[in-house]
Protein backbone atom coordinates (compact mmCIF):
# COMPACT_ATOMS: atom_id res chain seq x y z
CA UNK A 1 0.00 0.00 0.00
CA UNK A 2 0.76 3.50 -0.59
CA UNK A 3 1.70 6.26 1.51
CA UNK A 4 -1.95 8.18 0.46
CA UNK A 5 -3.52 4.90 1.45
CA UNK A 6 -2.02 5.13 5.31
CA UNK A 7 -2.73 8.57 5.20
CA UNK A 8 -6.65 8.35 4.70
CA UNK A 9 -6.58 5.75 7.42
CA UNK A 10 -5.57 7.72 9.80
CA UNK A 11 -7.38 10.35 8.79
CA UNK A 12 -10.53 8.61 8.99
CA UNK A 13 -9.26 6.89 12.52
CA UNK A 14 -9.19 10.27 13.69
CA UNK A 15 -11.96 11.28 12.81
CA UNK A 16 -13.90 8.23 14.02
CA UNK A 17 -11.84 8.91 17.21
CA UNK A 18 -13.30 12.29 17.64
CA UNK A 19 -16.87 11.39 16.91
CA UNK A 20 -16.80 8.83 19.62
CA UNK A 21 -15.39 11.46 21.66
CA UNK A 22 -17.82 14.10 21.25
CA UNK A 23 -20.76 11.38 21.45
CA UNK A 24 -19.56 10.43 24.81
CA UNK A 25 -19.18 14.34 25.57
CA UNK A 26 -22.79 14.97 24.93
CA UNK A 27 -23.81 11.79 26.07
CA UNK A 28 -22.28 12.35 29.67
CA UNK A 29 -24.16 16.01 29.50
CA UNK A 30 -26.76 14.75 28.66
CA UNK A 31 -26.89 11.94 31.52
CA UNK A 32 -26.03 15.00 34.18
CA UNK A 33 -29.22 17.25 33.24
CA UNK A 34 -31.24 13.96 33.67
CA UNK A 35 -30.42 13.28 37.01
CA UNK A 36 -30.76 16.89 37.73
CA UNK A 37 -34.25 16.06 36.72
CA UNK A 38 -34.61 13.43 38.46
CA UNK A 39 -34.19 15.58 41.50
CA UNK A 40 -36.85 18.21 40.60
CA UNK A 41 -39.07 14.67 40.02
CA UNK A 42 -38.11 13.96 43.90
CA UNK A 43 -38.96 17.42 44.89
CA UNK A 44 -42.29 17.81 43.00
CA UNK A 45 -44.17 14.54 44.12
CA UNK A 46 -43.14 15.42 47.41
CA UNK A 47 -45.00 18.45 46.80
CA UNK A 48 -47.88 16.34 45.30
CA UNK A 49 -48.07 14.47 48.04
CA UNK A 50 -48.49 16.87 50.54
CA UNK A 51 -51.43 18.39 48.45
CA UNK A 52 -53.83 15.92 49.84
CA UNK A 53 -52.68 16.17 53.52
CA UNK A 54 -53.35 20.18 53.08
CA UNK A 55 -56.71 19.69 51.64
CA UNK A 56 -57.99 17.17 54.54
CA UNK A 57 -56.88 19.56 57.43
CA UNK A 58 -58.21 22.83 55.57
CA UNK A 59 -61.66 20.79 54.94
CA UNK A 60 -62.00 20.40 58.16
CA UNK A 61 -62.53 24.36 58.60
CA UNK A 62 -63.43 25.55 55.84
CA UNK A 63 -67.12 25.31 54.84
CA UNK A 64 -67.67 27.57 51.51
CA UNK A 65 -64.31 27.43 49.94
CA UNK A 66 -65.25 23.99 47.97
CA UNK A 67 -63.80 25.25 44.50
CA UNK A 68 -60.78 26.35 45.89
CA UNK A 69 -60.25 23.02 47.26
CA UNK A 70 -61.18 20.81 44.06
CA UNK A 71 -59.17 23.44 41.98
CA UNK A 72 -56.00 22.52 43.69
CA UNK A 73 -57.07 18.65 44.17
CA UNK A 74 -57.62 18.93 40.20
CA UNK A 75 -54.22 20.28 39.81
CA UNK A 76 -52.51 18.03 41.51
CA UNK A 77 -53.44 15.31 39.63
CA UNK A 78 -52.88 17.52 35.80
CA UNK A 79 -49.06 17.86 37.58
CA UNK A 80 -48.67 14.37 38.57
CA UNK A 81 -49.48 13.49 35.10
CA UNK A 82 -47.16 15.79 33.85
CA UNK A 83 -44.44 14.76 35.64
CA UNK A 84 -44.97 11.03 34.67
CA UNK A 85 -44.59 12.11 31.09
CA UNK A 86 -41.50 14.35 31.53
CA UNK A 87 -40.05 11.67 33.48
CA UNK A 88 -39.70 9.65 30.63
CA UNK A 89 -38.08 12.50 28.19
CA UNK A 90 -36.88 14.92 30.37
CA UNK A 91 -35.58 18.16 28.29
CA UNK A 92 -37.91 17.37 25.68
CA UNK A 93 -39.52 20.75 24.57
CA UNK A 94 -43.18 19.24 24.70
CA UNK A 95 -43.31 17.46 28.44
CA UNK A 96 -41.13 20.01 29.73
CA UNK A 97 -43.95 22.66 28.44
CA UNK A 98 -46.63 20.46 29.42
CA UNK A 99 -45.12 20.32 33.37
CA UNK A 100 -43.94 23.79 33.44
CA UNK A 101 -48.00 24.58 32.81
CA UNK A 102 -49.42 22.38 35.23
CA UNK A 103 -46.60 23.14 38.03
CA UNK A 104 -47.84 26.52 36.95
CA UNK A 105 -51.06 25.72 37.84
CA UNK A 106 -51.09 24.35 40.76
CA UNK A 107 -48.67 26.86 42.22
CA UNK A 108 -51.30 29.58 41.31
CA UNK A 109 -53.90 27.46 43.02
CA UNK A 110 -51.92 26.87 45.99
CA UNK A 111 -51.18 30.41 46.09
CA UNK A 112 -55.39 31.06 46.06
CA UNK A 113 -55.45 28.43 48.71
CA UNK A 114 -53.30 30.00 50.99
CA UNK A 115 -55.10 33.58 50.74
CA UNK A 116 -58.47 32.04 51.21
CA UNK A 117 -56.70 30.50 54.90
CA UNK A 118 -56.60 34.37 56.28
CA UNK A 119 -60.44 34.04 56.25
CA UNK A 120 -59.57 30.94 59.27
CA UNK A 121 -57.78 31.98 62.10
CA UNK A 122 -58.69 28.52 63.75
CA UNK A 123 -56.97 27.13 61.09
CA UNK A 124 -54.22 29.13 61.09
CA UNK A 125 -53.66 27.87 64.70
CA UNK A 126 -54.13 24.38 63.70
CA UNK A 127 -50.54 22.80 65.03
CA UNK A 128 -51.18 19.76 61.96
CA UNK A 129 -51.44 23.29 59.82
CA UNK A 130 -48.47 25.08 60.53
CA UNK A 131 -46.17 21.93 59.88
CA UNK A 132 -48.00 21.71 56.63
CA UNK A 133 -47.26 24.58 55.75
CA UNK A 134 -43.68 24.69 56.71
CA UNK A 135 -43.50 21.35 55.06
CA UNK A 136 -44.98 23.17 52.29
CA UNK A 137 -42.50 26.49 52.33
CA UNK A 138 -39.43 23.88 52.26
CA UNK A 139 -40.51 22.18 49.58
CA UNK A 140 -41.78 25.17 47.16
CA UNK A 141 -38.06 26.17 47.98
CA UNK A 142 -36.71 23.02 47.24
CA UNK A 143 -38.51 22.46 43.69
CA UNK A 144 -36.69 26.15 42.87
CA UNK A 145 -33.31 25.07 44.06
CA UNK A 146 -33.26 21.62 42.06
CA UNK A 147 -34.50 23.67 39.45
CA UNK A 148 -31.89 26.55 39.30
CA UNK A 149 -29.30 23.02 39.35
CA UNK A 150 -31.26 21.20 36.56
CA UNK A 151 -31.02 24.58 33.91
CA UNK A 152 -27.61 24.91 34.80
CA UNK A 153 -26.73 21.27 33.18
CA UNK A 154 -29.43 21.96 30.50
CA UNK A 155 -27.39 25.27 29.77
CA UNK A 156 -24.35 23.71 29.96
CA UNK A 157 -24.94 20.71 27.37
CA UNK A 158 -27.06 23.01 25.16
CA UNK A 159 -24.10 24.95 24.83
CA UNK A 160 -21.64 22.26 23.97
CA UNK A 161 -24.02 20.83 21.52
CA UNK A 162 -24.36 24.10 19.44
CA UNK A 163 -20.65 24.74 19.50
CA UNK A 164 -18.56 24.20 16.40
CA UNK A 165 -17.16 20.43 15.81
CA UNK A 166 -19.70 19.23 17.83
CA UNK A 167 -22.88 21.00 16.08
CA UNK A 168 -22.21 19.13 13.25
CA UNK A 169 -21.64 15.95 14.90
CA UNK A 170 -24.66 15.83 16.93
CA UNK A 171 -27.26 15.30 14.42
CA UNK A 172 -25.46 12.16 13.28
CA UNK A 173 -25.07 10.84 16.88
CA UNK A 174 -28.49 11.61 18.38
CA UNK A 175 -27.86 14.69 19.80
CA UNK A 176 -29.68 17.02 17.22
CA UNK A 177 -31.80 19.28 19.46
CA UNK A 178 -31.44 22.04 22.39
CA UNK A 179 -32.46 20.57 25.65
CA UNK A 180 -35.45 22.37 27.38
CA UNK A 181 -35.34 24.69 30.30
CA UNK A 182 -38.04 24.09 32.73
CA UNK A 183 -39.57 27.50 33.60
CA UNK A 184 -42.59 28.13 35.48
CA UNK A 185 -44.64 30.77 34.18
CA UNK A 186 -44.61 32.67 37.29
CA UNK A 187 -41.07 32.27 37.87
CA UNK A 188 -40.61 35.06 40.34
CA UNK A 189 -43.07 33.41 42.40
CA UNK A 190 -41.41 30.38 43.04
CA UNK A 191 -38.44 31.70 43.85
CA UNK A 192 -39.86 32.72 46.96
CA UNK A 193 -41.74 30.35 49.19
CA UNK A 194 -45.58 31.23 49.12
CA UNK A 195 -46.32 34.11 51.76
CA UNK A 196 -47.83 31.42 54.44
CA UNK A 197 -47.88 34.17 57.51
CA UNK A 198 -48.60 32.44 60.87
CA UNK B 1 -15.59 37.18 40.43
CA UNK B 2 -16.73 33.11 39.91
CA UNK B 3 -16.78 29.84 41.99
CA UNK B 4 -13.65 28.81 40.28
CA UNK B 5 -11.82 31.64 40.60
CA UNK B 6 -12.65 31.78 44.03
CA UNK B 7 -11.18 28.54 44.78
CA UNK B 8 -8.02 29.52 42.61
CA UNK B 9 -7.52 32.31 45.32
CA UNK B 10 -8.24 30.13 48.27
CA UNK B 11 -5.68 27.75 46.86
CA UNK B 12 -2.62 30.77 46.43
CA UNK B 13 -3.17 31.77 49.61
CA UNK B 14 -3.09 28.28 51.24
CA UNK B 15 0.39 28.36 49.35
CA UNK B 16 1.26 32.04 50.47
CA UNK B 17 0.59 30.48 54.10
CA UNK B 18 2.24 27.70 54.23
CA UNK B 19 5.48 29.15 53.36
CA UNK B 20 4.96 31.29 55.96
CA UNK B 21 4.61 28.84 58.14
CA UNK B 22 7.62 27.48 57.15
CA UNK B 23 9.51 30.96 57.77
CA UNK B 24 8.40 31.50 60.97
CA UNK B 25 9.00 27.61 61.95
CA UNK B 26 12.92 28.02 60.75
CA UNK B 27 12.93 31.17 62.51
CA UNK B 28 11.83 30.13 65.68
CA UNK B 29 13.85 27.02 65.86
CA UNK B 30 16.95 29.16 65.03
CA UNK B 31 16.17 31.56 67.64
CA UNK B 32 15.61 28.84 69.86
CA UNK B 33 18.44 26.95 68.83
CA UNK B 34 20.91 30.44 68.86
CA UNK B 35 19.71 31.02 72.56
CA UNK B 36 21.02 27.48 73.68
CA UNK B 37 23.99 28.25 71.79
CA UNK B 38 24.65 31.49 73.36
CA UNK B 39 23.76 30.03 76.85
CA UNK B 40 26.32 27.34 76.60
CA UNK B 41 28.76 29.59 75.49
CA UNK B 42 28.45 32.22 78.17
CA UNK B 43 28.49 29.28 80.85
CA UNK B 44 31.47 27.83 79.51
CA UNK B 45 33.23 31.00 79.39
CA UNK B 46 32.06 31.39 82.88
CA UNK B 47 33.46 28.02 84.18
CA UNK B 48 36.86 29.27 82.21
CA UNK B 49 37.09 32.11 84.11
CA UNK B 50 36.51 30.28 87.52
CA UNK B 51 38.71 27.32 87.22
CA UNK B 52 42.31 26.76 85.67
CA UNK B 53 41.39 27.78 82.39
CA UNK B 54 40.72 24.26 80.53
CA UNK B 55 36.82 24.34 78.74
CA UNK B 56 34.63 21.77 79.94
CA UNK B 57 32.41 22.11 77.28
CA UNK B 58 34.00 21.23 73.44
CA UNK B 59 32.92 23.66 70.80
CA UNK B 60 31.83 21.38 68.83
CA UNK B 61 29.01 20.26 72.14
CA UNK B 62 27.53 23.90 71.83
CA UNK B 63 27.00 23.40 67.83
CA UNK B 64 25.07 20.03 68.90
CA UNK B 65 23.28 21.50 71.58
CA UNK B 66 22.19 24.45 69.04
CA UNK B 67 20.98 21.85 66.46
CA UNK B 68 19.04 19.21 68.89
CA UNK B 69 17.79 22.18 70.68
CA UNK B 70 16.44 23.95 66.92
CA UNK B 71 15.21 20.34 65.43
CA UNK B 72 13.09 19.31 68.84
CA UNK B 73 11.95 23.09 69.10
CA UNK B 74 10.42 22.85 64.71
CA UNK B 75 9.52 19.34 65.21
CA UNK B 76 7.66 19.93 68.48
CA UNK B 77 5.97 22.63 66.79
CA UNK B 78 5.48 20.44 63.60
CA UNK B 79 3.75 17.90 66.10
CA UNK B 80 1.41 19.89 67.67
CA UNK B 81 0.52 21.65 64.74
CA UNK B 82 -0.32 18.36 63.06
CA UNK B 83 -2.39 17.15 66.39
CA UNK B 84 -4.72 20.17 66.10
CA UNK B 85 -5.26 20.07 62.39
CA UNK B 86 -6.19 16.49 63.00
CA UNK B 87 -8.63 17.01 66.05
CA UNK B 88 -10.14 20.14 64.03
CA UNK B 89 -10.56 17.87 60.89
CA UNK B 90 -14.02 16.22 61.56
CA UNK B 91 -16.38 18.49 61.58
CA UNK B 92 -19.00 16.82 63.91
CA UNK B 93 -16.19 16.46 66.38
CA UNK B 94 -15.55 20.13 66.63
CA UNK B 95 -19.57 20.54 66.95
CA UNK B 96 -19.83 17.82 69.99
CA UNK B 97 -16.55 19.71 71.42
CA UNK B 98 -18.69 22.92 71.90
CA UNK B 99 -21.51 21.15 73.36
CA UNK B 100 -23.49 20.20 69.97
CA UNK B 101 -26.45 18.45 69.67
CA UNK B 102 -26.76 16.49 66.31
CA UNK B 103 -30.15 16.42 64.70
CA UNK B 104 -30.57 13.36 62.23
CA UNK B 105 -34.04 14.40 60.73
CA UNK B 106 -34.47 10.77 60.33
CA UNK B 107 -36.87 8.98 62.36
CA UNK B 108 -37.10 12.25 65.34
CA UNK B 109 -40.60 12.50 65.63
CA UNK B 110 -39.49 15.12 68.60
CA UNK B 111 -38.37 18.08 66.89
CA UNK B 112 -40.05 21.52 67.62
CA UNK B 113 -41.57 22.87 64.70
CA UNK B 114 -38.09 25.22 65.02
CA UNK B 115 -35.45 21.95 64.74
CA UNK B 116 -37.94 20.94 61.61
CA UNK B 117 -37.75 24.10 60.00
CA UNK B 118 -33.76 24.11 60.18
CA UNK B 119 -33.25 20.94 58.90
CA UNK B 120 -35.51 21.71 56.00
CA UNK B 121 -33.25 24.64 55.42
CA UNK B 122 -30.11 22.64 55.42
CA UNK B 123 -31.32 20.23 53.44
CA UNK B 124 -32.92 23.23 50.53
CA UNK B 125 -29.42 24.90 51.12
CA UNK B 126 -27.12 21.30 50.14
CA UNK B 127 -29.88 21.37 47.00
CA UNK B 128 -28.73 24.82 46.04
CA UNK B 129 -25.59 24.57 46.46
CA UNK B 130 -25.26 20.90 45.00
CA UNK B 131 -22.96 19.79 48.24
CA UNK B 132 -23.65 16.70 50.29
CA UNK B 133 -26.02 17.46 53.59
CA UNK B 134 -23.48 18.01 56.27
CA UNK B 135 -24.19 16.63 59.44
CA UNK B 136 -26.17 19.27 61.56
CA UNK B 137 -26.15 20.63 65.36
CA UNK B 138 -27.63 22.74 67.55
CA UNK B 139 -25.79 24.27 70.37
CA UNK B 140 -28.58 23.83 73.22
CA UNK B 141 -26.59 26.19 75.75
CA UNK B 142 -26.19 29.03 74.26
CA UNK B 143 -29.12 32.07 73.87
CA UNK B 144 -27.06 34.66 71.55
CA UNK B 145 -27.52 34.09 67.86
CA UNK B 146 -24.72 32.69 66.11
CA UNK B 147 -23.52 29.67 63.42
CA UNK B 148 -20.25 28.18 62.38
CA UNK B 149 -19.61 25.56 60.25
CA UNK B 150 -16.63 22.82 60.77
CA UNK B 151 -15.19 20.22 58.25
CA UNK B 152 -12.20 20.35 56.11
CA UNK B 153 -13.87 18.80 53.29
CA UNK B 154 -17.85 18.49 52.40
CA UNK B 155 -17.66 15.27 53.36
CA UNK B 156 -17.41 15.69 57.15
CA UNK B 157 -18.84 18.63 57.42
CA UNK B 158 -21.06 20.05 59.62
CA UNK B 159 -23.45 23.18 60.85
CA UNK B 160 -24.21 23.80 63.51
CA UNK B 161 -26.32 27.12 64.97
CA UNK B 162 -27.50 28.52 68.34
CA UNK B 163 -30.38 27.48 70.21
CA UNK B 164 -30.65 31.69 70.26
CA UNK B 165 -30.05 31.50 66.47
CA UNK B 166 -33.64 29.39 66.58
CA UNK B 167 -35.68 31.26 69.08
CA UNK B 168 -35.06 34.77 67.47
CA UNK B 169 -34.43 34.69 63.73
CA UNK B 170 -36.80 34.37 60.93
CA UNK B 171 -36.91 31.62 58.29
CA UNK B 172 -35.49 33.41 55.83
CA UNK B 173 -32.80 35.15 57.86
CA UNK B 174 -31.70 31.42 59.01
CA UNK B 175 -31.46 30.58 55.39
CA UNK B 176 -29.48 33.21 54.66
CA UNK B 177 -27.37 32.52 58.13
CA UNK B 178 -27.12 28.46 56.82
CA UNK B 179 -26.07 29.16 53.19
CA UNK B 180 -23.62 31.48 54.74
CA UNK B 181 -22.01 28.36 56.36
CA UNK B 182 -22.48 26.54 53.03
CA UNK B 183 -20.64 29.30 51.31
CA UNK B 184 -17.43 28.45 53.37
CA UNK B 185 -17.84 24.81 52.90
CA UNK B 186 -17.94 25.36 49.45
CA UNK B 187 -15.00 27.45 49.23
CA UNK B 188 -13.04 25.51 51.36
CA UNK B 189 -12.76 28.25 53.84
CA UNK B 190 -12.97 25.95 56.78
CA UNK B 191 -9.67 24.36 55.69
CA UNK B 192 -7.68 27.10 54.98
CA UNK B 193 -8.96 28.45 58.25
CA UNK B 194 -8.35 25.43 60.53
CA UNK B 195 -5.08 25.12 58.81
CA UNK B 196 -4.38 28.73 60.10
CA UNK B 197 -5.75 28.06 63.40
CA UNK B 198 -3.20 25.00 63.60
CA UNK B 199 -0.40 26.57 62.67
CA UNK B 200 -0.40 29.26 65.35
CA UNK B 201 -1.61 26.79 67.87
CA UNK B 202 1.67 25.09 66.99
CA UNK B 203 4.05 27.87 68.18
CA UNK B 204 2.34 27.99 71.23
CA UNK B 205 4.94 25.13 71.83
CA UNK B 206 7.31 27.62 72.21
CA UNK B 207 5.64 28.55 75.56
CA UNK B 208 6.38 25.27 76.79
CA UNK B 209 10.04 24.93 75.81
CA UNK B 210 10.68 28.35 77.42
CA UNK B 211 8.57 27.20 80.83
CA UNK B 212 10.97 24.18 80.50
CA UNK B 213 13.84 26.33 80.42
CA UNK B 214 12.77 28.48 83.19
CA UNK B 215 12.50 25.93 85.57
CA UNK B 216 16.01 24.37 84.82
CA UNK B 217 17.11 27.63 85.07
CA UNK B 218 15.60 28.52 89.01
CA UNK B 219 15.84 24.32 89.46
CA UNK B 220 18.26 22.38 92.05
CA UNK B 221 21.95 21.41 90.56
CA UNK B 222 25.22 23.24 91.23
CA UNK B 223 25.10 25.64 88.53
CA UNK B 224 27.47 28.86 87.78
CA UNK B 225 24.66 32.13 88.82
CA UNK B 226 25.91 33.73 85.77
CA UNK B 227 24.64 30.64 84.02
CA UNK B 228 21.15 30.75 85.70
CA UNK B 229 20.66 33.90 84.83
CA UNK B 230 21.65 33.16 81.10
CA UNK B 231 19.45 30.20 80.91
CA UNK B 232 16.36 32.53 82.44
CA UNK B 233 17.05 35.17 80.46
CA UNK B 234 16.94 32.79 77.68
CA UNK B 235 13.89 31.70 78.59
CA UNK B 236 12.54 34.57 78.49
CA UNK B 237 13.78 35.16 75.40
CA UNK B 238 11.83 32.09 73.75
CA UNK B 239 8.56 33.23 75.61
CA UNK B 240 9.23 36.65 73.85
CA UNK B 241 9.44 34.25 70.19
CA UNK B 242 6.35 32.70 71.13
CA UNK B 243 4.61 35.27 72.23
CA UNK B 244 5.42 37.35 68.85
CA UNK B 245 4.63 34.32 66.12
CA UNK B 246 1.35 33.73 68.38
CA UNK B 247 0.88 37.80 68.08
CA UNK B 248 1.30 37.68 64.23
CA UNK B 249 -0.27 34.69 63.64
CA UNK B 250 -3.22 35.56 65.09
CA UNK B 251 -3.44 38.89 63.18
CA UNK B 252 -2.85 37.07 60.19
CA UNK B 253 -5.69 34.49 60.87
CA UNK B 254 -7.96 37.23 61.28
CA UNK B 255 -6.98 39.44 58.51
CA UNK B 256 -7.42 35.81 56.77
CA UNK B 257 -10.73 35.10 57.88
CA UNK B 258 -12.12 38.29 57.40
CA UNK B 259 -11.92 37.90 53.52
CA UNK B 260 -13.45 34.75 53.72
CA UNK B 261 -16.77 36.37 55.60
CA UNK B 262 -16.86 38.27 52.97
CA UNK B 263 -16.44 35.45 50.50
CA UNK B 264 -19.16 33.20 52.45
CA UNK B 265 -21.83 36.04 52.44
CA UNK B 266 -21.16 36.54 48.56
CA UNK B 267 -22.07 32.48 48.24
CA UNK B 268 -25.03 32.76 50.32
CA UNK B 269 -26.58 35.63 48.26
CA UNK B 270 -25.42 33.02 45.51
CA UNK B 271 -27.24 30.00 46.95
CA UNK B 272 -30.99 31.68 48.53
CA UNK B 273 -30.99 34.34 45.48
CA UNK B 274 -32.07 36.08 48.22
CA UNK B 275 -29.86 38.91 50.35
CA UNK B 276 -32.42 39.89 52.37
CA UNK B 277 -32.62 37.15 54.60
CA UNK B 278 -28.95 37.40 55.72
CA UNK B 279 -28.70 40.98 55.46
CA UNK B 280 -31.66 40.71 58.20
CA UNK B 281 -29.96 38.96 59.94
CA UNK B 282 -27.09 41.19 60.25
CA UNK B 283 -29.63 43.73 61.50
CA UNK B 284 -30.69 42.21 63.87
CA UNK B 285 -27.05 41.84 65.16
CA UNK B 286 -26.41 45.41 64.75
CA UNK B 287 -29.98 45.93 66.55
CA UNK B 288 -28.66 44.77 69.86
CA UNK B 289 -29.38 41.17 69.74
CA UNK B 290 -25.99 38.73 71.07
CA UNK B 291 -23.58 36.55 69.58
CA UNK B 292 -22.35 35.62 72.17
CA UNK B 293 -21.16 32.28 72.31
CA UNK B 294 -20.52 30.88 76.26
CA UNK B 295 -18.76 27.45 76.00
CA UNK B 296 -15.07 27.23 76.84
CA UNK B 297 -14.13 26.29 73.42
CA UNK B 298 -15.19 29.25 71.42
CA UNK B 299 -11.93 31.33 71.71
CA UNK B 300 -10.14 28.72 70.13
CA UNK B 301 -13.22 28.61 67.32
CA UNK B 302 -13.68 32.23 67.08
CA UNK B 303 -12.63 32.15 62.99
CA UNK B 304 -15.72 29.55 62.18
CA UNK B 305 -17.81 31.40 63.86
CA UNK B 306 -20.92 33.84 61.71
CA UNK B 307 -20.40 36.31 64.28
CA UNK B 308 -17.76 37.08 66.78
CA UNK B 309 -18.26 35.17 69.41
CA UNK B 310 -16.39 37.22 71.53
CA UNK B 311 -12.35 38.72 71.96
CA UNK B 312 -10.32 41.37 71.19
CA UNK B 313 -10.97 43.96 68.27
CA UNK B 314 -7.46 43.86 67.38
CA UNK B 315 -7.56 40.36 66.73
CA UNK B 316 -10.90 40.46 65.29
CA UNK B 317 -12.02 37.44 62.78
CA UNK B 318 -15.18 39.33 61.75
CA UNK B 319 -15.30 42.37 59.58
CA UNK B 320 -17.83 44.94 60.80
CA UNK B 321 -21.52 44.14 60.40
CA UNK B 322 -22.22 48.11 58.51
CA UNK B 323 -19.64 46.55 56.09
CA UNK B 324 -21.13 43.09 55.50
CA UNK B 325 -24.51 44.92 55.08
CA UNK B 326 -22.95 47.30 53.29
CA UNK B 327 -21.57 44.87 50.86
CA UNK B 328 -24.71 42.62 50.53
CA UNK B 329 -26.75 45.96 49.58
CA UNK B 330 -24.49 45.92 46.58
CA UNK B 331 -22.72 49.10 47.87
CA UNK B 332 -19.35 50.03 47.31
CA UNK B 333 -17.18 49.18 50.46
CA UNK B 334 -16.31 52.71 51.81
Amino acid sequence: MGIETWIVIALVAIAVIYVIYVYNKLTSYQTQYENGFAQIETQLKRRHDLIPNLVNTAKGYMDHEASVLKEVTEARAAAEKAVDAAHDRPGNAETMDLLSQAESALTSGLGRLNATFEAYPDLKADANMRQLSEELATTENRVAYARQAFNDLVQKYNEYRRSFPPVMIGKLVGHGEDAQLLEFEDSEAIQKAPEVSF
Amino acid sequence: MDFREQQDLARRQTRILVGLYVLLLIVAAAAVGGLMWLGLTLGEQAQANQATGSATIPAEATWQAFAWAAGLTGGGILLVTLFRWFTRSDGAKVAKSLGGRELTGAGETNLSPAERQYLNVVDEMAIASSLPRPRVFVLDQESGINAFAAGTKPENAAVAVTQGALDHLSRDELAGVVAHEFGHIANSDIKLSVRVAAMVFGFTFLFFVARWWFHVGVGPGRRDARLRIAMLVGAAAIALVGLLTVFFGRILQAAVSRQREFLADASAVQFTRYPDGLKSAFEKLKGGASSRVESDAAAEMNHAFLFRAGGARLFDTHPPLEERIRRLEGQPSA
